[in-house]
Parts: C-alpha cells; sequence; structure tokens
C-alpha cells in the first residue's frame, strides 16, 4: 500500500469516528430530551432511556471512548433545557455514574455480546440495571429535584428516580442489544393481541364494572409468557418497550388499573409492575435459552460423533436422529418413522419384544451394531449403533489366515502320519489281493464251490469297505468338506483319530486308555477339532517314546455346558522353561514338525468358542480341551 | 512233496485272505494272531514253512525271526512286508530268511516262493534222515571201534594204529573190518565223507565225539 493509500484510510477511520462521535452523543442527546419530556406534571421522570444507552456504550466501547460524549451530551441537553450550572453538574454526573459503573460492570462480568445465558441476564439485571440506577438516582436525579425543592419527600423521589432508570436500561438496553428480525404469523399475532391487550385495559375502553372488579394489569402476562417461548429476544425487546409505554401514559393520565389517588404513587406502582414483568420475560427467555442451547449441544455432539445416536419414544417411534443415522437409514427422519419395526423387518426380529438390548443388522455392504437403553424415565429408548464392517471384514480374514495355517499344519500331521495310514490302508488291498486270487482260483475248479466264491466276494467287499473308510476318515481329517460348524461326537472320533496313529506298531510298548462318557457331543468343527487332538495325541506319545510302561489316557466327560477332554501322557513332564514358550509359534522341542502344533490346536479351540490348555506340567502331563457341548 | 505252511499275522483279514488263496491251492494251512502263538504251536524239529509278516505288536516278526534262530527251529521263513519295510525284509534274508514278499503281493510270486521253501525243507528232510542214520550207525560202535574209527579218518596205517593203541596189527584189521560194516561204507573215503558231512570229524584236528 503506498503512501497515499495510507493516508487516505487514516482520514476514512477518521472521519468514521467522527461520523460515530456525534451520532452517539445525538442519540444521547435525543434520549435525555425523551426522557425529560415524560415528566410527571413536568417535574419527576417516569422514564429514563439515556441509562440503558449509556450503559450500552459504555460496555461496548469502554469509558476512555465514552466519557466524552458523555459529558457532551450532559451539557448539550442542559443547553437546550436551559438548566443552570448546578443542575448541569449534576445531569453530566448521573448521566456518566450510570454509565461507567453499568457498562464497566458488564465488562468485568465479562457479559457475552450476546446478552444470552441466565448469568449474562442476572449480571445485566443486577449490576448493570439495579445498581447504576441506584447510584446515579442518589447522586443526581434525587439530588436535583430536592435541590429544586419541588418535592418534598425525599425517599419517594429517590425510588421515582431509581426506578425511571431502571426502567430506561432494562427496556432500552435489551432492544440495542437484539435487533428485531422479521416477525413470524405467530410473533406478529401475539404482539398485536398484547399491544390491543395493553390499549384496552390501560385505558380503560373496557366498561368500569369489569375494569375495577378483576385484575386486568396480569392480562397480558399469559400472552408474553407465550411470547418469551415463541418470538425473538428483538422482538420482545421492542414489545416490552411498547407495552410500557402504554402503561405509564396512561396510569399518568389517571387511566388503568394502577390508577390511584395520587398520581405519584399510581406511577411508582406500575413502573414497579414493568421492572417485574420485564425481569421475569428476560429471566424466563434466558433460561429457555439455556436450555436450549444445552439441547443444541447435545444435538451437535450427536451429530458430530461417528456413532448413530437415535432417541424414539416407548414404541420404537423416532423423537432424534443424529444425522449421521440418515446415512444408514434413509427414511429417519420422516414424520413417524418407527425405528423398531425397520430393525425388525431387517432381523426378523422385533427388538422390542425381547430382553435381548445388542443385535447386529446389515445395511447394504455394512454390518451395524445396535445397542438400546432405555431411557431413565422409561419413556423412550436411546439407540447406538457403529458400523463393525471392518471389524467383522478383519475377523473373517484372521479366521481364513488360521484356517490356512490350520490346512498347512494338517498336511504336516498328515506327511508324519502317512507311514501308518499307508499301511492301514495296504492291509485291506493285500486282502483283497489274495482273497480275489483265491476267488479265481475257486471259479477255475469244476464244480465250482459256489457256497466259498460267495463268502469271498463278501470278505473282498468288507475289505474294500473298510479300505474306503481309511480314505474317507483320512480325507475328514484334511478337513477339505468340512463344515465350519457342526455336532461332532467325540466319542466316536476319538477312535477314529488314534486310528490315524499306527498304535500297534510303531508304539506297541504303549498302553492305551480311554475313558469317554457316551455320546459326547460337541458344537465344534469336525476337522478342527481331529487337528487338536492329532496335535495332542502326537506330542503325548512321541513325549513317552514308546518306552515299556507307557501310557495314553484320554478322558472325556461333560462339565455343566462344556465337554472337557483330557489328555495326558507319563513320560517325562514339562520344565518351566518349556512351559513359557509351549504355545509360541517355532518353538518344537520334536525333530519333526515346525513347532506350530500347539500354537494353532490354541487357536483353532479359541475358534470355536473353546480353550486349550495345559492343566498338569508334571507327570501326568495333561493338557485339557474345553468345548461347547450340544445338550442332548 | 508238500509241507504245513504256518501264517503269522496279526491282520485277521490278512490271515483269512491267505489262507484261503493257500487253501484253492490244496496247501495245508495254520493261521497264528501273533508270534508267540506260532512259537507255542510249533517245535524247532517241525517240518513246515513259515509266512511271517514284519510288522506285529508286542513280539514283531523280526524278534519272532531271532527267537527261531536261538532257538533252532528249522523251518524256512518267507517274510511279508510293506513296502516301508524293504529295507528291514532285505536284513531278514541276510539272516537267512528264505525271501520276502511284499503287500499285496502276486500269488504266482507266493506259490513260488513255498516251492521253494519246499524244496529246502525236503532236502533239509533228507538230510536229517542221513544225519540219523549216522548218528544211528555211531551208537553201534564199541568205544574201542569208536577209537579205531577216528584213527582211521586221520589217515594212520594199521601199524601205527596198533602201536597206538598196543594191541596187534591183526585185531585192529578186525576192528576196520567191523567199522566199515557196521558204518556202511566200503572204505576209508566214504567214511571221512560221511563223517564229515555232519561235523563228527575235521581233517587234522581233534575228533568232535
Amino acid at each position: 500500500m503506498n503512501k497515499l493509500g495510507k493516508l487516505n484510510a487514516m482520514k476514512a477511520i477518521n472521519v468514521s469516528d467522527a461520523l460515530k462521535f456525534t451520532a452517539i452523543c445525538a442519540s444521547l442527546i435525543s434520549a435525555i430530551y425523551l426522557g425529560s419530556m415524560i415528566k410527571l406534571n413536568g417535574e419527576i421522570m417516569v422514564f429514563w432511556p439515556v441509562g440503558g444507552l449509556s450503559v450500552y456504550w459504555v460496555w461496548r466501547l469502554g469509558i476512555q471512548k465514552m466519557l466524552v460524549p458523555l459529558v457532551a451530551a450532559g451539557i448539550g441537553s442542559a443547553w437546550i433545557e436551559s438548566l443552570d450550572t448546578m443542575m448541569t453538574v449534576q445531569r453530566i454526573l448521573s448521566t456518566v455514574v450510570t454509565g461507567w459503573v453499568g457498562g464497566q460492570l458488564m465488562t468485568y462480568f465479562s457479559v457475552s455480546r450476546g446478552l444470552q445465558t441466565l448469568r449474562d441476564i442476572g449480571v445485566f439485571l443486577l449490576a448493570a440495571t439495579l445498581l447504576p440506577a441506584g447510584i446515579s438516582s442518589a447522586t443526581g436525579g434525587a439530588a436535583t429535584a430536592l435541590l429544586t425543592g419541588s418535592i418534598h419527600s425525599g425517599s419517594a423521589v429517590w425510588w421515582a428516580c431509581w426506578l425511571a432508570e431502571t426502567l430506561g436500561i432494562l427496556l432500552v438496553l435489551p432492544m440495542l442489544v437484539h435487533r428485531p428480525v422479521p416477525p413470524t404469523w405467530l410473533s406478529a399475532l401475539l404482539a398485536l393481541i398484547i399491544i390491543l391487550i395493553s390499549t384496552v385495559v390501560y385505558l380503560d375502553l373496557l366498561p368500569m364494572s369489569i375494569s375495577m372488579t378483576l385484575p386486568l394489569s396480569f392480562l397480558t402476562t399469559p400472552f408474553f409468557l407465550l411470547a418469551a417461548f415463541k418470538m425473538h429476544r428483538g422482538d420482545i425487546a421492542w414489545l416490552l418497550l411498547i407495552h410500557a409505554l402504554i402503561a405509564m401514559y396512561a396510569t399518568s393520565h389517571t387511566m388503568g388499573p394502577f390508577t390511584l389517588p395520587s398520581v405519584n404513587e399510581s406511577l411508582l406502582g406500575v413502573m414497579g409492575h414493568l421492572i417485574l414483568l420485564s425481569t421475569s420475560i428476560w429471566l424466563i427467555k434466558a433460561s429457555l435459552d439455556d436450555h436450549k442451547m444445552a439441547h443444541n449441544q447435545l444435538k451437535m455432539i450427536a451429530n458430530h460423533q461417528s456413532e448413530i445416536l437415535i432417541y424414539t419414544d416407548i414404541n420404537g417411534r423416532v423423537i432424534f436422529a443424529s444425522d449421521n443415522s440418515q446415512r444408514w437409514i434413509e427414511d429417519i427422519k420422516q414424520e413417524g418413522f418407527n425405528l423398531a419395526n425397520w430393525i425388525a423387518s431387517l432381523t426378523g426380529h422385533q427388538p422390542l419384544a425381547t430382553t435381548d438390548r445388542g443385535f447386529t443388522t446389515k445395511v447394504g455392504d455394512h454390518w451395524l451394531q445396535w445397542r438400546m437403553t432405555d431411557d431413565e424415565t422409561k419413556t423412550g429408548w436411546v439407540w447406538t449403533a457403529h458400523d463393525i464392517s471392518a471389524e467383522i471384514a478383519a475377523k473373517a480374514e484372521a479366521a481364513q489366515h488360521l484356517d490356512q495355517v490350520a490346512r498347512l499344519g494338517r498336511l504336516s500331521d498328515l506327511a508324519q502320519l502317512a507311514g501308518g495310514i499307508a499301511h492301514e490302508l495296504n492291509q485291506p488291498l493285500t486282502a483283497i489281493t489274495s482273497f480275489s486270487q483265491a476267488l479265481k482260483r475257486f471259479s477255475a475248479q469244476s464244480p465250482a464251490p459256489t457256497d466259498k466264491i460267495d463268502a469271498t466276494i463278501d470278505r473282498i467287499l468288507q475289505s474294500a469297505e473298510r479300505a474306503s473308510n481309511i480314505v474317507r476318515d483320512t480325507r475328514g481329517f484334511l478337513g477339505e468338506a468340512s463344515p465350519a460348524f457342526e455336532p461332532v461326537d467325540v466319542s466316536a472320533l476319538i477312535p477314529k483319530t488314534l486310528a490315524l496313529f499306527d498304535l500297534k506298531h510303531r508304539y506297541d510298548q504303549t498302553a492305551i486308555s480311554l475313558d469317554i462318557a457316551r455320546a459326547l457331543v460337541v458344537h465344534a468343527s469336525r476337522s478342527k477339532l481331529q487337528q487338536i487332538l492329532v496335535n495332542l495325541i502326537k506330542n503325548a506319545l512321541e513325549a513317552m517314546d514308546n518306552q515299556p510302561g507307557s501310557r495314553l489316557s484320554i478322558t472325556g466327560y461333560r462339565r455343566q455346558h462344556d465337554v472337557i477332554i483330557e489328555i495326558s501322557d507319563n513320560g517325562p513332564g514339562i520344565d518351566d522353561q518349556l512351559r513359557k514358550s509351549l504355545f509360541t509359534p517355532f518353538s518344537s522341542t520334536q525333530k519333526q514338525g515346525i513347532g506350530l502344533g500347539l500354537n494353532i490346536s490354541m487357536s483353532l479351540a479359541e475358534s470355536m468358542s473353546g480353550q486349550l490348555e495345559l492343566s498338569n506340567p508334571r507327570s501326568p502331563t495333561t493338557f485339557t480341551v474345553c468345548l461347547n457341548g450340544v445338550s442332548q | 512233496m508238500s509241507f504245513p505252511i504256518h501264517i503269522v499275522d496279526d491282520e485277521h483279514d490278512i490271515r483269512e485272505a491267505v489262507s484261503l488263496l493257500l487253501e484253492s491251492m490244496q496247501y495245508q494251512v495254520y493261521a497264528h494272531a501273533s508270534g508267540n502263538d506260532f512259537l507255542n504251536h510249533c517245535q524247532p524239529t517241525d517240518l513246515g514253512l513259515v509266512l511271517l509278516d514284519i510288522r506285529m505288536p508286542e513280539v514283531s516278526g523280526l524278534r519272532v525271526q531271532d527267537i527261531m534262530i536261538q532257538q533252532g527251529y528249522i523251518q524256512p521263513i518267507i517274510f511279508m512286508s510293506g513296502h516301508a519295510d524293504i529295507p528291514v525284509a532285505v536284513e531278514t534274508v541276510k539272516k537267512g530268511a528264505l525271501d520276502f514278499l511284499e503287500k499285496p503281493f502276486k500269488d504266482l510270486d507266493l506259490f513260488a516262493c513255498i516251492e521253494r521253501g519246499f524244496e529246502k525243507i525236503s532236502s533239509q528232510a533228507r538230510e536229517l534222515g542221513d544225519r540219523a542214520a549216522l548218528e544211528h550207525n555211531l551208537a553201534k560202535l564199541t568205544a574201542r571201534e569208536q577209537e579205531v574209527m577216528m584213527a582211521i579218518a586221520e589217515g594212520l596205517p594199521n601199524k601205527l594204529i596198533a602201536r597206538k593203541f598196543d594191541i596187534s596189527p591183526r585185531t585192529i584189521e578186525i576192528h576196520r573190518a567191523r567199522v566199515f560194516q557196521k558204518m556202511e561204507v566200503e572204505n576209508a573215503q566214504q567214511l571221512i565223507r560221511a563223517l564229515m558231512r555232519f561235523d563228527k570229524f575235521t581233517p587234522s584236528s581233534q575228533s568232535h565225539l
């Protein structure tokens, strides 16, 4: 910016300041003039609007900036009214004191510019209205009136000045703070009703019989209360002012419900009424706004969090729904949308009809995890939901990884078991070969021994079935077609698993003892369970190394809803060091294998909501598998 | 010529199948479910053939072979083995088993093995007969005649034999004639061969009697 530009800017500021200064002075002088005009019998002020103006300007601009305009306004108004020196000083003093005390206190208590919260209104009423009005009337107005000697009762004058000053601040300052907004039809109607009622009541337009007997001064109160709920502050401020002017004009002309034998007393009465009315309305408005603000804050929090937050009535009809819930439920903001029915249409279960307070729904490709709680007053439900698709996907991925690793583990196990399985399979094949050769010879004989031929064919079929059973069991162990969960009979699975080991030949010194409850059925994956059993049996057998006296014990029993399988060996046991790394991957002590067996087995047990643990590290070394039983 | 065949296998199906096959060929078959079963049933000198499974619980086929060697069983052994046990089976042959068959085996291979076994048994039987005859003949000799026989086997002339035992050569002549007669030989060469066949005599060493 060049020098000329800067100069222009400075000039512009100065011009604007000067204009502001002039405008403020003019407004102050007009306010004083207006206040002086509304004097009862030309002596006592009933409404002193300059108090409101001065407090407002000092609060907004600070006393440094406002001292000169306030003094100037005092001098100006005194000159217009041709007051003597004494009165001029008093005028200046009262104007400055009101603005100074009220404005500074507003600043001191850091009242927010919107004059909105209950605290703001409290400070405004006590510190910026009643207090400065009191001080000012004591120092200025009252002194003036006493000096002129027109009123002899000092206390009554002080009260009148204080009320006039208070009314001036109370009615004017809110008007300056809040700008009027275009009225809605309701606020326009309310304003009209209030003005109409005040006109009718205060100007005594009703028959004497009614106006004298009924407390008509309170007729506007319910409408003002409604206005506090439904109208904007700026409109309320104007309405209060208009109402007050009507009331004061009427009362000063001995009309309306406040009329008493003495005009002074009548005025004091109506001013008190007006102050109390204004105070009540502003306090109510502030309380409402506080409430609304808290509500809005809650709403904002609800809308800005990632969870879906919905409040419904006791029947599931939506009362409030956070904005993000619309992302998932398009119609949620429609009038009368019933969330409970919507969930029922997705899950097939009416959430309100069950005691289950947590459930999941699938919306599009996403899974929502819901939780519902009844509010403390039992008048509605709070529903929260969040997107758990990522968690579910991660879980599915982990399960898939486990499946892959487990399959590798099974292949590795199978490789170790292959010799035994091949031997097992070779037996029926050998039998079939020999039976077939015998059959060939029998059929060549003459006469053919038909009974022998038939018997031999039966034996061939039996052996073939045995062979195919072995193949089927082996494939079953690989688990290619095994469902994720099915009822698995442990009492049948354990002997089948033992058959995979070449127990008779490789472990001929090992005694096997089985104690398995009959029809012991678990909810599990057959191939996963068998893999766990293979691992534990293999470990036990290898630990004992077929030493004479070796004993492998397998116990299966039911414990409440669980099925417990214990596999123990009387091998050397597991020392503390090994025990620490027992379930960690790649910690094998065996020559064969990659050390994943127990780690995989534990993961497999957990994937079936079960457990695998080393229940006794010493002899007999015992591993315990705990799975969900299927009740009979 | 046929001999009893003993099948030793812990697998019921295989015992049945092989028995049936052999019976279809009119062999005389005995099935045993374990090594001990066989050893209890069969004496070391019984003539016969053993079809022995290598892998059996408690007493394995190898162990049965060892016991048979220890106790002087004469039955030839044909081992039955799975593919994985072939190296073991080869060892059994080195230790004197007749042969081994890999399961499942062809019937003709089995029969061929059995026939070879039978031939071996036949020659064993002949040998046993000859040995029995020799023992029988030896038993007929007097003590003096036995001494004279060993001297003859040593190749000593009558004169030296007479001096060794301090009797007349004439008497030695009589003993020699009696020995030849009782041992059913015609000359010293035949006598030496008969004795050497059953280890009754080793040249340039002491008598085993």
